[in-house]
């Protein structure tokens, strides 16, 4: 069985990806009238709250679910196990993508963006932040050098860009060529720097919040929370490329993958049981369970974050029938997928609560608008790659 | 500056830890990456890991006259 990834080169302009291009829109007009108006302008963020739903699910969601694509390529390149390969590169696009989605919304997000790049030159070894920035700022460029032999394989020797671009056309070349040459020899590099970084500042977002231990809810607040935050990024990892293989291939009409998908899932079933044994652990040894039944909002969120995002998965996990089935595994995935997202939401949003304020927060109608634009782009860039670069390797459906 | 015999939380105050909030942040911070010890265990570990499963394959390899 050989697989080789090829560029789609389906029809781009379908109508759902007019719905996408329409949301899309909406959010970069939101992103417009917060640089004329300022953050305060659309968002419902304060002095008191300046954390809220970019943080949480373009920021610190985008990060984990981007964990696709070290956890596949260890499996993959470092551990050697070929047969995965085919979702390798899927996988790292959608994380190359999720990370400069990550810097986009950071940049919406933090007050002076044109300040961005301090933290190279400033450096504050003893801050988590400034290790996030700093891991952040080199896995990105990791990604792009990873993703390098992909275009290379399309236009190597084929460069035509359109118009006076074309000028371009023999430097974009000779780059690819010369990009291609040394990455073949040196790709190994590259690919363990990216699991190294991903492992650092995985944690390190946890460990964001554990200088904050009158505002975090006990529920969350806990001295392991680096540990936990990068052991459900790891666990979160072949769930997503689960959850996207499914959505990419019934969207452009492919043969589904579950042989590489199925077996995939074993491995997320002993993680999720590790990251489940360690919540549940943690919160007998802090005896946090006192919190769990209070029924306000902290704890209904945690309640929906463990039984519908790690405990549900699991037990269907458990069963082969669910693994086996298309259908039952995309469930399972998307409620792993969604359990990460409402952690993190959880985290960095819902168990804050700044006791010298009791300003409530509620995202403002402008920051769901920027978080679904942005992730809408990302969608449509994604397809834009899938469409024009050799990615995914699912065989085409035949039509009878 | 306050000063009070009855203590703070009876008199409006939050309770607050006696240790300094960024102590915990510091010492995971301090432990872990100090001239970057981890990240660097962690590259040799995965490098030699690589390393072992590509000697492996192509072991594999020669023996099945390079059939992969």
């Amino acid at each position: 069985m050989t697989h080789k990834a090829y560029p789609l080169k389906s029809e781009f302009w379908t109508p759902g990806v007019l719905v996408l291009a329409a949301v899309a829109m909406a959010g970069l007009i939101v992103i417009l009238a917060r640089f004329i108006g300022g953050i305060g302008y659309v968002t419902h963020l304060s002095t008191a709250r300046p954390w809220g739903l970019w943080i949480g699910v373009d920021v610190a969601s985008g990060v984990a679910l981007a964990a696709g694509g070290f956890t596949t390529a260890f499996l993959a390149h470092i551990l050697g196990r070929h047969y995965y390969e085919p979702v390798v590169r899927p996988a790292l696009l959608t994380a190359m993508l999720g990370y400069t989605f990550v810097v986009l919304g950071l940049m919406v997000d933090i007050g002076r963006s044109w300040a961005i790049w301090k933290p190279l030159f400033n450096w504050n070894p003893h801050s988590v932040l400034f290790e996030v920035a700093m891991c952040v700022m080199f896995y990105l460029n990791v990604l792009y050098i990873e993703f390098l032999p992909v275009v290379a394989e399309q236009y190597k020797g084929r460069v035509n860009l359109p118009g006076p671009l074309a000028i371009l056309n023999a430097p974009i070349s000779i780059f690819l060529d010369v990009a291609d040459r040394i990455l073949s020899k040196t790709m190994w590099v590259f690919i363990i720097a990216g699991v190294v970084l991903s492992c650092m500042h995985q944690s390190s977002l946890g460990s964001l919040m554990l200088v904050a231990p009158t505002k975090l809810h006990a529920l969350w607040y806990t001295p392991i929370l680096p540990l936990l935050f990068l052991v459900s990024a790891i666990t979160v990892g072949y769930p997503m490329v689960v959850f996207e293989t499914t959505l990419i291939t019934t969207s452009m009409n492919l043969e589904s993958e579950m042989k590489i998908l199925a077996p995939l899932t074993r491995i997320t079933l002993i993680l999720l049981g590790l990251y489940a044994s360690l919540k549940i652990g943690d919160m007998v040894i802090r005896k946090s369970y006192v919190y769990l039944f209070d029924f306000n909002t902290q704890s209904n969120a945690f309640l929906i974050e463990m039984i519908l995002g790690v405990l549900i998965p699991w037990f269907m996990l458990v069963s082969n029938r669910v693994r086996q089935s298309r259908r039952w595994l995309f469930t399972a995935c998307t409620l792993i997928v969604a359990g990460v997202v409402i952690n993190r939401l959880n985290v960095f949003v819902v168990g804050y609560k700044p006791p010298v304020s009791d300003a409530l927060y509620f995202p403002s109608m402008g920051e769901f608008m920027t978080t679904a634009g942005l992730i809408a782009l990302l969608m449509l860039l994604y397809r834009f790659l899938v469409t024009h670069l050799p990615v995914l390797s699912a065989k085409r459906k035949e039509v009878c | 500056m306050y000063i009070s015999h009855v203590p703070f939380e009876r008199l409006g105050f939050i309770h607050v830890p006696d240790k300094p909030t960024p102590k915990l942040s510091e010492k995971i911070q301090h432990s872990l990456f100090s001239y970057l010890w981890s990240p660097i265990a962690l590259y040799t570990l995965l490098s030699s890991v690589m390393w072992v499963s590509k000697r492996k394959e192509d072991r594999a390899e020669s023996t099945h006259g390079g059939e992969a």
